[in-house]
């Protein structure tokens, strides 16, 4: 059994001590380092690469042919170059300020490659379809109400260099030949209104009318016609000897014949008029048969219309006093004109 | 072989026809000789070389 002590039984309690203080103690160790986390993670699978749907159409674009039933003339001021027209077209078009455009004609009278205009769209409605343009080309002088119409154009190109200058007359053409790829004039002329052409000259007055020399390397036949000045062109000719018996050359000679010493017969192979023909006849003075170079005549005479007899008269005595007797000569020549 | 016609004259010499270059002999003889007198057609190699008795020459048949 337990003791208990009188003694130790509890007193009064005390008067409170004075109040005291102590000095901070020293800072306690570091701590151990705490964990430095777990390992990098592995990398992720790649992304998805599908490509997307392809979304709806657009809107159509506004076209561009309308039409104009505004009453147009080509011949009028209003619709010169440089003025400004103001036209109700389709609505809708695709027209922008600074698009070239022409207005034509669809009508099979009014040609549309020879009556239009080419302006530049300088405002366009596209609700309205007012359109206003600046005319920049005008070809044609038609005009009407009806079957206009409105169409892109290109732009009309600048004028080209002169050509050459024609001819004043304003009938006979000067034909142009390419020189070295420029255009010139050649002396070759055509009246375009009798189709007469001329060469040298600039107005021709036949179906060919050349001044200057022709050469002419093949026939040349005549049909249903006659040469102009005929009576100066030869209607037979003959040259031949008259020591051998041939014919050098002739025109319209069918043969010649011998009758004798200096005496010959041309004869023709077509009869012209003897009745107002001109023959000549001549031979160079020169040898004969064996006469040495005795002066010598020649006489002609048409006998009928075909033929023309010619005598070579030698005059041993020589002239003024001639005593002529028929001899041979080695060059004889005659010639026949006529009208017929 | 140039050609000629030979027919006698009225004066009893004799005519030598020579045809030009675009006729035929023949065609020359129904044409250029004398419808009433007798002709030849021969050589002209067969005439006289000389003629200065040409008028003295005769036609014979």
């Amino acid at each position: 059994m337990e003791t208990l002590y009188l003694g130790n039984i509890l007193g009064a309690t005390g008067p409170t001590g004075p109040g005291g203080s102590g000095s901070t103690g020293p800072t306690g160790p570091q701590g151990i380092q705490g964990d430095p986390g777990g390992a990098t993670g592995a990398t992720g699978a790649e992304g998805s690469s599908v490509t997307g749907a392809t979304g709806p159409a657009g809107p159509m674009g506004g076209g561009y042919l309308g039409s104009i039933t505004t009453f147009i003339d080509l011949n009028d001021s209003s619709t010169a170059e440089g003025q400004s027209l103001t036209y109700t077209t389709d609505t809708g078009l695709g027209y922008n300020v600074g698009t070239v455009v022409k207005i034509f004609n669809t009508d099979s009278t009014i040609p549309s490659d020879l009556n239009y205009l080419i302006g530049i769209v300088k405002s366009y409605s596209s609700s309205s379809g007012s359109v206003t343009l600046s005319v920049s080309k005008r070809v044609g002088s038609a005009s009407s109400t009806n079957n206009w119409q409105i169409n892109l154009a290109g732009e009309y190109g600048e004028t080209g260099a002169t050509g050459p200058a024609g001819t004043a007359a304003g009938v006979n053409t000067q034909l142009i030949y390419n020189n070295n790829d420029v255009p010139d004039g050649a002396n070759v002329y055509f009246d375009n209104q009798n189709n007469f052409l001329g060469i040298n000259a600039d107005i021709p007055a036949a179906a060919l009318d050349v001044v200057g020399d022709v050469i002419i390397r093949g026939n040349v036949t005549l049909e249903n016609g006659e040469i102009d000045g005929v009576n100066s062109i030869a209607k037979a000719w003959v040259n031949f000897n008259g020591l051998n018996n041939t014919i050098r050359d002739s025109l319209n000679v069918s043969s010649v014949t011998d009758l004798g010493a200096g005496n010959y017969k041309v004869n023709l192979s077509s009869s012209v008029d003897n009745t107002a023909a001109a023959v000549a006849t001549a031979h160079p003075n020169g040898p004969g048969l064996g006469q040495g170079s005795f002066n010598r005549m020649c006489c002609v005479n048409m006998n009928s219309e075909n033929e023309i007899n010619v005598t070579v008269w030698k005059d041993p005595g020589g002239l003024p006093n001639f005593i002529g007797v028929l001899a041979d000569a080695e060059v004889v020549s005659v010639v026949a004109f006529s009208s017929l | 072989m140039n050609k000629v016609i030979i027919y006698p004259t009225e004066n009893g010499g004799v005519a030598i026809v020579t045809p030009s270059k675009d006729r035929s002999i023949e065609r020359v003889a129904e044409s250029d000789i004398p419808h009433d007198v007798s002709y030849k057609i021969i050589d002209v190699s067969e005439l006289p070389q000389s003629r200065e008795y040409r008028d003295a020459w005769e036609y014979e048949e």
